[in-house]
């Protein structure tokens, strides 16, 4: 049952919206309606003129606990090796998602791969979808990653259990790499048929994606810009902005300060931008002019870059400005405070029930809030936690 | 927080008002053992010459650096103490006025051991929250005497004439390459000879075939920037102006506009007069008016009339020179703050937007002018970087701590009622004021708007010993702040659900909507309320 799901992941507003749970759960029944979580589907029995609610979240292995990268997050991998990469066609791009893009292709024609769970967007519709991959031509026509929200794990059932591909690689935010390497890294026979299909986890470098109601909200209604007239979007930490290319051939320019109240709530306490448990990630911060900054965590991640280079798709360069990444990591402990605040509401839930928690609650109070006034209790007034012992 | 504080506690007499139903002897005795407490003083009449004078006097000769007044609603005289503090030398924010007469004395009349012991928590509450206060000054801003008109339809002609006959410097934005638009007539002559009158004014300059791309800047002082484009010159042109109006034609101009200065649209696409009970008809921007079809289809008199009329009042804004905003504004601590633009959505004013920060995040920063201190930015913060300087985190938890401190309540259940300050504690008032009897087990704790209630302060009130929460808003269209309450009303939805499925009895937490003049009503829900917390099973105690 997704009791704490529910409790700590939903109720605080973390959920990343991975996917992960909805792919995981045994019973099937968490679905996404375009929402901050997923929700429960509501399963009833109708048998003749009654209509019984069934208990259809209950007896269960707890695969969403289990995997959700919010109620557990895995430790952060080694650096293994950190370069910055362009692709090496006539196009020599830097931009994250080309160089995402060489990797893959690379590493689906020589066979490592066979298939990619990745986020892309409509190109009708401007709405952000979770894609599976299964050809050259598939994975380079995706416009890619437009740092718009769509829970991309919840594409692994199709890729594994309906087009039966076996060497996965899965393409996303850092939350995305983090759910992939939960199921990959937990502990149960019944997950084997995702830890033996998925290979490898591609991550971007990330602060947080935008709700896809942006499009409307922002571009149409705000900057006045149709949905037909967009190719494609492009954000970029960087140099902070989000590029809008038209079909006319002309782009527009806006800072990110203006989208950024379209960030998914669950971003606001995730502190992982560079990807840390990902085989691979790709991302802007720190990377020569031209280029992407690209590390690797693994030796599998390893191994995809080096196939990548030997195929003549990617070209690498020992330069990389790490004092720019060192300051990204420097940021994390602004939102671990705020992971700190959710933590102790639940600590506060659970201590009403648990006089021993007392104690743990009042340090945890004074971390985040200071020293509370000194209320003396004066005669016959006592501390109300007091038994008076 | 200061610990050496010295604080002063006057208890006013109100004649015998206060006196007859409460024992001050016993009240002063407790209050000058509250922690800061460095002095307490009776007044005969707190509100006369002489207790001013009285309080004056106190504050030199005791070098206090806080006032507490225990006395009448802060309703009425709230302003008299708090100037003649100022005159005093003490500054305004470090003044309180606790009401011990209408919510104690007056409210538990047959009860005079239960009203003290309230009166002396209310006060202990005050002194808790006096120490946590930060002094703040008006943010001010002077009005660039200039204006904006957005659209040359007939309404924007008007507004710009009317403007510019008053010698304010108009610029007229239109997007066509003439002015009018499909109209040929006005009330008193052609469109062409109006125009004609716009364009040979010489405190108007048009810009025709031109788009407003971009306005930034604040309440009378607007940087705005017209398409380049069409224009082909390099570098934007790029002006200041004090107010905008917004005198457009065509529907997708009008989204984008309404968008933009955050101007409510109607199911039809128009902006209709906006309803804001703080400030009727202005918009949340006070510099921004509206004119014309924007509002509604309008014939070529409505139009002519409203643009006179949109003119007028924003010449009243231009003329005012600077425009400050009283407000307590909420500030954003830029190195606890994580980026995520939580506040920005949370923000019924607009008042906060984004900025680059130092580092890989960006930072939110509130503007002083727009802030009106409802405190939905606060409680939306995940990582609590926003501080309202009168109505702190820390500030409202020891005052929950204060409120329950006190061990008795004479049997009654210990509810805690989170007011807001536009309903239910002018009801609490009224029912002090038409000596209506309830249970004298509850303390109120005074916020600005419901949606300042963080989930969080039930849970902690909760452990420190209450029996119930309830938390007061003002009736769904009722709320002040731009129907924040709404807000409230989803946070205790979500807490409910949470506490029964940590095996809490939810019912112990409750919103009820109150009306500010029906104090029967109030008096109704807050007895049915406490009276539910006997009757339910009695939590376990912690200290088990």
């Amino acid at each position: 049952m997704s009791t704490r799901l529910r409790q700590e992941v939903w109720a605080t507003d973390r959920c990343s919206g991975c996917g992960v749970c909805v792919a995981a759960c045994s019973k099937g029944v968490l679905y996404w309606s375009n929402e901050q979580h997923p929700r429960l589907e509501l399963r009833e029995k109708v048998l003749g003129l009654s209509r019984t609610v069934l208990r259809a979240c209950e007896v269960c292995e707890k695969y969403c606990e289990l995997s959700c990268p919010r109620l557990a997050g895995l430790a952060p991998l080694e650096l293994l090796s950190l370069s910055s990469a362009r692709t090496s066609s006539v196009l020599r791009s830097g931009i994250p998602n080309d160089v995402i893009r060489s990797l893959l292709v690379a590493a689906y024609s020589t066979g490592l791969i066979d298939g990619v769970v990745m986020q892309d967007m409509d190109p009708w519709s401007l709405k952000p979808i979770a894609k599976i991959a299964s050809s050259v031509d598939e994975i380079v026509s995706g416009l890619g990653m437009q740092y718009l929200w769509t829970p991309v794990l919840s594409a692994l059932n199709e890729a594994i259990y309906e087009r039966g591909l076996t060497n996965l690689a899965v393409v996303g935010p850092p939350c995305v790499a983090e759910g992939a390497r939960k199921l990959m890294v937990a502990e149960t026979e019944r997950l084997k048929p995702y830890q033996d299909a998925i290979r490898v986890t591609i991550a971007t470098f990330c602060t947080g994606v935008f709700m896809p109601h942006m499009v409307d909200d922002f571009i149409e209604r705000g900057l006045g810009i149709g949905r037909h007239e967009i190719q494609g979007l492009t954000s970029s930490a960087a140099d902070g902005s989000l590029t809008i290319l038209l079909w006319d051939g002309s782009q527009r320019q806006v800072p990110l300060t203006q989208v950024e109240p379209f960030t998914r709530h669950g971003c606001a306490s995730c502190d992982d931008y560079l990807g840390e448990t990902s085989d691979i990630a790709v991302g802007t911060v720190g990377a020569s002019s031209g280029y992407a900054t690209l590390i690797t965590r693994t030796r599998t991640g390893e191994a995809v870059v080096q196939n990548a280079v030997r195929s003549g798709l990617v070209e690498l360069l020992d330069q990389v400005d790490r004092a720019a990444l060192d300051e990204a990591q420097a940021e994390k402990d602004r939102r671990s405070r705020a992971q700190a605040f959710d933590e102790f509401q639940i600590l506060m839930l659970e201590g009403l029930s648990d006089p021993k928690a007392q104690g743990q609650i009042r340090q945890q109070f004074v971390n985040l809030y200071g020293k509370p006034h000194k209320q003396k209790a004066d005669g016959r007034q006592q501390y109300v936690g007091c038994g008076g012992c | 927080m200061n610990e050496d504080r010295r604080l002063g506690v006057m208890i006013c007499e109100c004649g015998d008002q206060i006196g007859s139903n409460l024992d001050l002897d016993a009240l002063a005795r407790q209050v000058d053992e509250f922690p800061g407490v460095a002095t307490t003083r009776r007044l005969r009449y707190g509100c006369s010459p002489d207790g001013l004078a009285s309080m004056q006097s106190a504050i030199a000769e005791e070098v206090l650096d806080a006032v507490l007044v225990a006395g009448c609603t802060p309703r009425t005289l709230e302003p008299r103490f708090r100037t003649a503090c100022e005159q005093g030398g003490l500054d305004g924010d470090r003044f309180k006025l606790v009401d011990i007469r209408e919510g104690c004395a007056w409210a538990h009349p047959d009860d005079v051991e239960a009203a003290t012991l309230k009166a002396a928590d209310l006060i202990r509450m005050g002194t808790a929250e006096l120490s946590f206060r930060k002094p703040h000054s008006p943010a001010t801003v002077e009005v660039l005497p200039s204006a904006l008109v957005i659209g040359g339809s007939v309404a924007g002609m008007s507004a710009a004439l009317a403007l510019a006959d008053e010698g304010i410097p108009v610029k007229l934005v239109e997007r066509e390459a003439s002015m009018g638009g499909p109209i040929r007539k006005t009330a008193n002559g052609s469109v062409a000879a109006m125009s004609k009158a716009v364009l040979e004014h010489p405190q108007v300059e048009v810009m025709l075939e031109k788009r407003i791309t971009a306005v930034t800047g604040t309440v009378g002082r607007y940087s705005v920037t017209v398409d380049e484009a069409s224009s082909r010159e390099k570098g934007a042109p790029e002006f200041k102006v004090g107010a905008i109006i917004v005198a457009t034609r065509t529907q997708p101009d009008i989204g984008a506009l309404a968008y933009k200065f955050g101007i409510p649209q109607d199911e039809n696409g128009f902006l209709p007069a906006a309803r804001y009970r703080l400030r009727p008809g202005n918009y949340a921007d006070r510099g921004i008016y509206v004119c014309g079809a924007p509002h509604h289809p309008t014939d070529e008199h409505q139009a002519e009339f409203q643009g006179v009329r949109a003119a007028l009042s924003a010449l009243g804004h231009l003329a005012s020179g600077s425009v400050a905003n009283y407000a307590p504004a909420a500030v954003v601590d830029q190195d606890l703050c994580t980026g995520c633009a939580s506040c920005v959505a949370a923000c019924p004013f607009l008042a906060i937007s984004m900025q680059s920060g130092p580092g890989l995040l960006d930072v939110a920063r509130v503007d002083p002018i727009l802030c009106s201190a409802c405190g939905n930015c606060a409680v939306a913060c995940p990582s609590k970087a926003i501080e309202l300087p009168l109505s702190s985190d820390a500030a409202l938890f020891s005052q929950i701590e204060a409120a329950l401190v006190s061990r008795s309540t004479n049997g009654q259940p210990r509810v805690l009622v989170f007011g807001c300050e536009w309903s239910s504690q002018v009801a609490a008032e009224l029912a002090g004021a038409h000596r209506l009897n309830y249970p004298s087990g509850i303390r109120s704790v005074r916020m600005e708007c419901s949606t300042r209630f963080d989930p969080t302060f039930a849970l902690w009130a909760f452990h420190h010993g209450a029996d119930g929460v309830l938390l007061t808003a003002c009736r769904p269209g009722k709320c002040h702040y731009a129907g924040s309450n709404r807000n409230a009303q989803d946070r205790i939805k979500t807490l409910r659900s949470q506490l029964s499925a940590s095996g809490f009895d939810s019912r112990r937490l409750r919103l009820e909507w109150v009306q500010p003049d029906d104090p029967e009503a109030y008096v109704d829900k807050v007895s049915r309320f406490s009276d539910l917390m006997t009757q339910i099973p009695p939590r376990r105690s912690l200290a088990e």
